[in-house]
């Protein structure tokens, strides 16, 4: 069952780029086909783990030899069954996105077959039981990512994937080496086998530092994230909303997690770590956004700043902050993406990112402002919009554990953040368009383009919902069993 | 203990070399020493010495084994690093015909 999650797509991958060549018209339907057959099964997914826990499966049937796994392994617990449904919910509207986005007949069917091979990647990563293979999806993840950041081969695109290459082989260098400490301490590389051995203090502290390191240059953590605004500024918009809304997310946030909370265990040392590193993030990247002109670029810091929301929120290591930290991550997906998709859209209609140079857009293309501004309220966190609740809670989880300067610097970002989308809305919609733009030669953007936005902003206003008395139970539950478990983790797995 | 030593050593060139060094093809010769110093680690480590295939079954007293899966996982891990250097060097053939130069110094086109 869950190694279709991963066999679909890459399956599915080597058939485009093959039937790719033979017919044009093919490619673009195939692959919306594919992520929507994710979305369905990952539903099912989600309702089955809600009601019965954990889904482990051992791929080709390889039963445990004298007690000692030698299968790979696949676990679906709460977290991962949830973050799979967000990795398909915000890949479908992407490739949808780009029907029309991506112009060039030629490369279309490599552009899709890439895009598939990194919904197979990450879908690797989250569901992955052993902490090697974890490694392989993430290099499957970013090999195709760094080819799809240089996709139109300009020389903006070479040296951002060129950096973005030599940071990110780094990273999993780092990587693998704390991946060798575990294994020759332990003799295991399976997550259940890992969180019920005793690993000595040495060992994991040094896995601690390697894993962060490695797993923050991914993930792009502030002092690790000089490639990431280059990356950004030059990819195709659907890749940034796919690499912005889930790949940093699922290749960089969520193996941190895993591995520290479950199976090294957290200590007071690390959380104040998160703590830190979260508070100085939001801070320095939101201040380096405002002076951005270029849209994509701008966000491309505000994604670096809004991660440090996450880091913080977990740093706190209270249930309330996990919670806060999760809604805010599934949050953060979504509003970044779809604010990924405008500046798509506004690049496709003018031409141009540049905020100088744009202006009025507004009479023009009506529907990309509405998204825009659902996108822009709910990340500078205005109330009825999922962005408010989680800042909020984040706010009040670190006042109750006590740390008061993390909710004041919390608050002034939130403003910060304000300020500077107030800009893209008044240069990017109100005000006046320079001379360089004739505003009555521009066209709102094709359906194809606009349907995604919708159902993105749609999610924005729905994804506040989670708070409900009803809905709130059930995603407290999945906190509960897993992150906060810690160590026990594995005994609750075993127990299903 | 002398292999660790020069594992490590080996690991520091590469890191050196990436820091550096200004042409594109020394840093990705550092990037792969680098890689290779892991590997050497790691297969290092795996070693026993006067041991045997993991072979069960055998009629042998004190079957002392080789751990297959540190091999496994560095074909793995090797095969992984030759298709990324395999990619970065494409990708330096293209930067060679935009930029005609193969120094970092004159890839500035992206800042702020």
């Amino acid at each position: 069952m869950l190694s279709l999650f991963i066999g679909i797509p890459l399956l599915a991958a080597i058939i485009n780029l093959l039937m790719g060549m033979l017919k044009k018209r093919f490619t673009e339907y195939f692959a919306i086909a594919i992520p929507l057959i994710n979305t369905v099964l990952s539903i099912q997914v989600l309702f089955h783990t809600l009601s019965s826990g954990v889904i482990v499966n051992r791929v080709g049937g390889w039963e445990d030899v004298l007690g000692i796994p030698i299968a790979i392994f696949l676990i679906a617990d709460g977290l991962s069954a949830l973050l799979l449904l967000i990795i398909n919910l915000i890949v479908l509207p992407a490739t949808i996105f780009s029907l029309k986005y991506i112009k060039d007949n030629n490369l279309k069917n490599k552009y899709y077959s890439l895009l598939l091979l990194i919904l197979a990647g990450v879908s690797g990563v989250v569901l992955s039981g052993d902490i090697f293979n974890l490694y392989i999806f993430l290099e499957l993840t970013l090999i195709s990512a760094y080819t799809l950041v240089a996709y139109d081969l300009s020389k903006e695109g070479l040296e951002a994937s060129f950096k973005y290459q030599v940071f990110g082989r780094l990273g999993s260098a780092f990587i693998l080496l704390g991946i060798i400490f575990l294994y020759f301490s332990t003799g295991t590389l399976n997550f259940i086998d890992l969180s019920r051995l005793n690993i000595p203090t040495h060992i994991s502290n040094m896995a601690t530092i390697l894993f962060m390191v490695g797993f923050g240059i991914e993930a792009g953590l502030f002092s690790l994230h000089m490639w990431l605004p280059d990356a950004y500024q030059n990819a195709p918009a659907p890749i940034n909303a796919i690499s912005s809304g889930i790949l940093i997310k699922i290749a960089g946030i969520y193996p941190i997690f895993r591995i520290i909370y479950n199976i090294i265990g957290i200590t007071p040392e690390v959380s104040n770590l998160f703590l830190i590193i979260g508070n100085v993030s939001m801070m320095v990247a939101v201040l380096l956004a405002i002076n951005q002109w270029d849209f994509k670029r701008l966000l491309a810091y505000h994604t670096i700043s809004q991660m440090g929301y996450v880091l913080a929120a977990f740093g706190l290591n209270t249930s309330l902050g996990l919670f806060a930290g999760l809604l805010h991550l599934i949050n953060h997906s979504l509003f970044k993406s779809l604010l990924f998709l405008n500046a798509g859209s506004i690049e496709y209609a003018t031409g141009t990112r540049n905020l100088k140079k744009l202006g009025n857009l507004r009479q023009r293309m009506p529907w990309t402002y509405f998204t825009n501004l659902v996108g822009s309220l709910s990340i500078s966190g205005i109330p009825p919009l999922n962005g408010f609740w989680s800042k909020l809670l984040i706010i009040i989880a670190s006042i109750y554990s006590g740390n008061y300067l993390t909710a004041i610097i919390t608050t002034l970002v939130s403003i910060l953040t304000l300020a500077s989308f107030t800009k893209v809305l008044k240069y990017a919609f109100w005000g006046e368009a320079s001379s360089d733009i004739n505003l009555n030669e521009i066209k709102e953007v094709p359906t194809s383009m606009i349907l995604p936005m919708l159902f993105l902003s749609l999610l924005c206003a729905l994804s506040s919902l989670i708070l409900l008395n009803g809905v709130s139970i059930y995603f407290n539950e999945i906190i509960q069993n897993t992150l906060l478990l810690g160590r026990k983790w594995s005994e609750f797995i075993l127990l299903r | 203990m002398l292999i660790y030593f020069l594992s490590i050593l080996l690991l520091l060139i590469g890191i050196y070399g990436i820091t550096t060094k200004r042409n594109i093809i020394k840093t990705i010769i550092g990037l792969t020493l680098m890689e290779y110093a892991i590997f050497t680690i790691f297969i290092v480590k795996g070693y026993k010495k006067d041991a045997f295939p993991p072979i069960t079954g055998a009629e042998i007293a004190d079957y002392v084994y080789v751990d297959p899966l540190a091999q496994a996982m560095i074909i793995t891990a090797i095969v992984i690093g030759f298709a990324t250097t395999l990619l970065l060097l494409s990708f330096t053939v293209k930067i060679y015909q935009k930029f005609k130069s193969l120094d970092i110094n004159d890839l500035k086109d992206l800042k702020g």
